[in-house]
């Protein structure tokens, strides 16, 4: 049963925020040269039922590169997904459908408001770009024993954001996001995302994200295992014929 | 015979061979004053239709198939009979019935008309009995060739008057006729042809020839009738040739035999009649 | 038996089990008239197995089904692919019984001739109506574009359901082919590149008819001066099909087009002057007809998917001829009704018409919502099908459509009047694993 996807899943995120200097402090975090993980989402909603959805992941180039293989539910095992993205183009995307034997095509640009139906829109997905947001800093605050910067990030008219502000918990050690609230256009609290990193190679990646729409009453949560950075993936891995049958590691 | 004969209040359609079918709206007889082409080019056309037509008619025709490939022409004939009677009851004006007797291997092959009033589609049926089977012609197949011949089946049906308009646009002289030049275009639109061209002799309101265009403008074919023959109280086309200029083929048409008023039954032109030998 | 050969051979050499991997959908389906409520007994594959072994650049494929009747409750076992991939530098390189797809629409392809069609899964999309042909394929990427080839050295016709009361289309029974194909090599290429936002694919094929036409007939005068008799004797016509398919992008639209241009001719019978019965007329058939799809599809905001197709088919030309085989004469008999032999299958519902649907996932994915509609263009005629799909836990789906077809009462020959009877209520209980 599953749709069109979205582009940009990152792997890793890089939300460039924080008063504009964190915000570029944090944009100019090392991160790997290509990654690889099993991405497992678990979608809960008010009644309490999941819903999981199992992906095998792997990118290069900042992201731009990108190939995923479905492997749950069941009915979506063999489906497979690879965006490439080109500058000054839009990004290339096709999909591998084993019910039609056959590579299609689709558009970069029309998605869905969520990212395979969670609580993660493409939005919250996307890469913030600095110039589009206006930063304000808060006072500091400890979050989990942590001393974070706290930010409040409006999006201005070009950023087409669905919404009004953010409030953004970072730490100030590593510069990764630990928690967001995110408001409606209402000024409302939409949604309330968690996020957990671990250190791997000399890298900061994400471990598990949870995210909460606090108006909807449901929730996902996102969690990445086996993960592996900077393996030496070829780029000749994010052709269409790879996406016919899933790598062996 | 009395003028007010040729006054009739509802459409008609015209008579003659089944070639020719306009349905025109019967006037008197007097030429009133025209103040334009368009006016002028109704007019003609149902004076042509006005002309007397027979209750029935009985014509058996020599049909030549001529094409061309590459050069060579090749000329295959067929003998042919068409029976046709008018009808007043108010759904058909016109029906017939066309029945190939050579050569032996079209031998009983045979082609129903029901004319509608309407500017619908008329009733078709194509009977080969070499497949064993009667085919209802649809609207969809109006294009498609009739036997093989140059003639569409839309060709072969009837097409209102109120269908398009007319045009006068010139004169010309055409086998040795002085006649006018009018431009038909489609108002109705189901139809494959995007204009004819229509050579109406001046004198006696005979069609003597008509250029077939397509939708896209092309001229497509040509039906010229050289000759016309009077016969008792009727004009009788005695030849017709129809040229298709897209692949050079043409379809010769030679009226051998002709009797009218033979008082034909109604029956004769049904589906199951269709199927007798 | 087979399946058992193949098991063993698979068994046997899979010492890592981890090479292996499988995944397969059991159905059980009921389908029932929406008229009178009376079943519709055609057969469905209850089980769609899917096994492949991996070894370095090596797949071993196969696609194994079984086929089920419900109301003799007969089933059988079908092999609908068996094939070996291999994936070099270069691309990718398959031999064996498989299903391949060209073509940039959804659906209904006009380019796409390679692999015959099953029509007892007409109304299934995707590989599910196509039958596995065995072949080789090879496919070169280069940069933006990639070359394939396909080389078909047996032939396959399309199934058609004969004498089966149920199927709609009826077909009374199985014709006897009286010349069969004598040259069965068939072979493709499709070339394919990126041109600005979007994919360009040209392709040629070569191959026989999947359906039988008229070769020739035996003709007899059963009354002298009578009409003749034709006894058609079948066969099938040789194909060229030239293929032109894209996707692009206009903003938030996706379109897909497909245009096939086909050349039908009978084959070269060979039949004897001295030796041939004089009865025996040959019919020589060169046609040319035309498809084409043109698609535009969009996503809305909330994941909705709505896409229009419009499917054109036309002839272009046809010359006919019948020859007197001992005497080369040329006669007059008529020509049969001309039906394509190759080509997408909804030529036979209608030579212009448009198709709409929408697909719809609600409820994290639980809930799916289809509706289609078929509006024929060129004669009276629709079709409306809407379906619902249900999973009450995972890979688990409970799926319920309803099927109408809406003909011309005052048109007893158009398609969609003799569908009518086929309107439908279908229940699916699929489970995938």
């Amino acid at each position: 049963m599953k749709k069109y996807l979205l582009f940009n899943f990152l792997i890793f995120f890089s939300y460039a925020q924080s008063g504009i200097e964190i915000a570029k402090m944090v944009d100019l975090r090392k991160i790997p040269k290509d990654q690889s993980n099993i991405t497992k989402m678990v979608l809960t909603n008010s009644k309490g039922k999941q819903r999981t959805n199992i992906v095998r992941s792997k990118s290069m180039d900042g992201n731009k590169k990108q190939i995923m293989w479905f492997m749950e539910p069941k009915d979506d095992k063999g489906v497979a997904f690879l965006k490439i993205e080109n500058d000054g183009k839009d990004d290339e995307m096709r999909m591998w459908l084993p019910a039609f034997k056959k590579v299609r095509r689709i558009s970069s640009k029309k998605r869905g408001d969520s990212f395979m139906g969670s609580d993660l829109s493409y939005e919250d997905l996307s890469n913030r770009k600095i110039a589009d947001h206006d930063y304000s800093r808060l006072d500091d605050q400890t979050l989990n024993s942590k001393l974070c910067y706290v930010l409040e990030i409006s999006p201005k008219k070009g950023a087409n954001s669905s919404y009004s502000k953010h409030i953004s918990w970072i730490d100030q050690s590593s510069l990764m996001i630990l928690k967001e609230q995110s408001f409606d256009k209402r000024g409302q609290l939409k949604k309330k995302k968690e996020f957990f990193n671990k250190e791997l190679n000399d890298y900061l990646v994400m471990e598990r994200i949870f995210v909460e729409d606090v108006q909807k009453k449901h929730s996902t949560e996102v969690t990445f295992a086996e993960y592996k950075v900077d393996t030496g993936i070829s780029i000749k891995l994010f052709q269409e014929k790879n996406l016919k049958r899933l790598p062996r590691n | 015979m009395n003028k007010s004969n040729y006054i009739v209040q509802k459409f008609q359609k015209n008579q003659s061979i089944f070639i020719l079918k306009l349905s025109l709206i019967t006037i008197i007889i007097f030429i009133p004053i025209f103040t334009n082409a368009q006016d002028t080019g109704l007019f003609i056309m149902k004076k042509m239709d006005q002309l007397k037509k027979p209750a029935d008619s009985e014509t058996q025709i020599k049909m030549t198939l001529v094409s061309n490939k590459r050069g060579k022409e090749r000329s295959r004939s067929r003998v042919l009979t068409i029976i046709e009677k008018k009808f007043e009851d108010g759904i058909y004006n016109m029906k017939s019935l066309l029945r190939f007797s050579e050569p032996k291997e079209v031998n009983g092959t045979a082609f129903l008309t029901w004319d509608r009033i309407d500017a619908k589609f008329d009733d078709q049926w194509l009977y080969l009995p070499a497949l064993k089977k009667v085919k209802r012609i649809r609207a969809k197949d109006k294009e498609r060739s009739f036997m093989g011949t140059d003639f569409s089946y839309e060709d072969l049906s009837g097409r209102n008057i109120e269908s398009d308009s007319y045009e006068l646009i010139g004169e010309d002289i055409i086998h040795g006729t002085e006649c006018y030049k009018i431009n038909a275009t489609p108002i109705e639109k189901k139809t494959q042809y995007g204009a004819r061209l229509i050579w109406v002799d001046k004198k006696k309101y005979l069609m003597k020839r008509i250029e077939f265009y397509n939708k896209k403008k092309e001229q497509v074919k040509i039906l010229d009738i050289p000759e016309h023959v009077k016969n008792g109280e009727y004009w009788t086309q005695t030849k017709l040739v129809m040229k298709n200029l897209k692949n050079g083929h043409r379809t010769e048409l030679e009226i051998i035999k002709v009797i009218y008023d033979q008082g034909l039954k109604d029956n004769v032109f049904t589906e199951s009649y269709l199927k007798r030998k | 038996m087979k399946i058992f050969k193949k098991l063993t051979f698979f068994i046997s050499i899979s010492f890592t089990i981890a090479q292996i991997n499988y995944s397969g959908e059991v159905t059980a389906k009921s389908m029932n008239r929406i008229s009178n409520n009376s079943e519709i007994n055609l057969p469905y594959r209850i089980l769609s197995f899917k096994l492949g072994y991996t070894l370095g650049q090596l797949d071993i494929n196969t696609v194994t089904g079984i086929e089920y009747r419900n109301n003799t409750s007969k089933s059988n076992y079908v092999l609908r692919e068996a094939y070996l991939a291999y994936y070099p530098e270069w691309g990718e390189i398959k031999l064996g019984k498989q299903i391949h797809a060209w073509g940039s629409v959804d659906g209904n392809n006009p380019t796409d001739n390679i692999n015959p069609y099953d029509y007892y899964y007409l109304f299934m999309a995707g590989a599910g109506r196509k039958i596995g042909v065995i072949s080789l394929s090879s496919k070169i990427y280069f940069g933006n574009s990639h070359l394939e080839g396909i080389f078909i050295p047996k032939y396959q016709k399309n199934r058609f359901p004969y004498g089966e009361e149920d199927f709609p289309l009826s077909i009374p029974s199985k014709p006897k082919i009286k010349y069969p194909v004598k040259n069965e090599f068939e072979f493709g290429f499709r070339f394919q590149t990126t041109i600005g936002d979007g994919d360009l694919g040209l392709s040629i094929f070569k191959g026989n008819d999947r359906a039988p036409s008229v070769n020739a007939a035996n003709v007899f005068w059963e009354v002298e001066g009578g009409p003749p008799s034709l006894e058609s004797l079948l066969g099938y016509r040789e194909t060229l099909v030239r293929g032109l398919d894209f996707v692009t992008f206009f903003g938030d639209f996706t379109v897909r087009s497909e245009l096939a241009l086909f050349k039908s001719k009978t084959p070269i019978l060979n039949l004897h002057i001295i030796k041939s019965p004089l009865s025996l007329y040959e019919f020589q058939q060169d046609i040319s007809y035309s498809q084409y799809v043109i698609q535009i599809e969009y996503t809305t905001n909330s994941d909705i998917i709505l896409s229009g197709q419009l499917i054109g088919n036309s002839v272009q030309n046809e010359n006919y001829e019948w020859y007197h085989v001992t005497s080369s004469e040329l006669v007059d008999f008529p020509y049969p009704e001309f039906q394509p032999g190759m080509g997408n299958p909804i030529a036979m519902f209608s030579e212009l018409a448009l198709l709409l649907n929408s697909t719809g996932v609600l409820m994290d994915d639980r809930l799916e919502l289809k509706g289609n509609m078929m509006i024929n263009l060129d004669e009276k005629g629709n079709m409306f099908s809407g379906s619902i799909g249900y999973s009450p836990w995972i890979n688990w789906k409970l799926e319920s459509t309803i099927t109408k077809f809406i003909g011309d009462k005052d048109d007893l020959e158009n398609t969609f009047t003799i569908m009518e009877d086929f309107s439908n209520i279908t229940f699916n209980i699929i489970y995938n694993f």
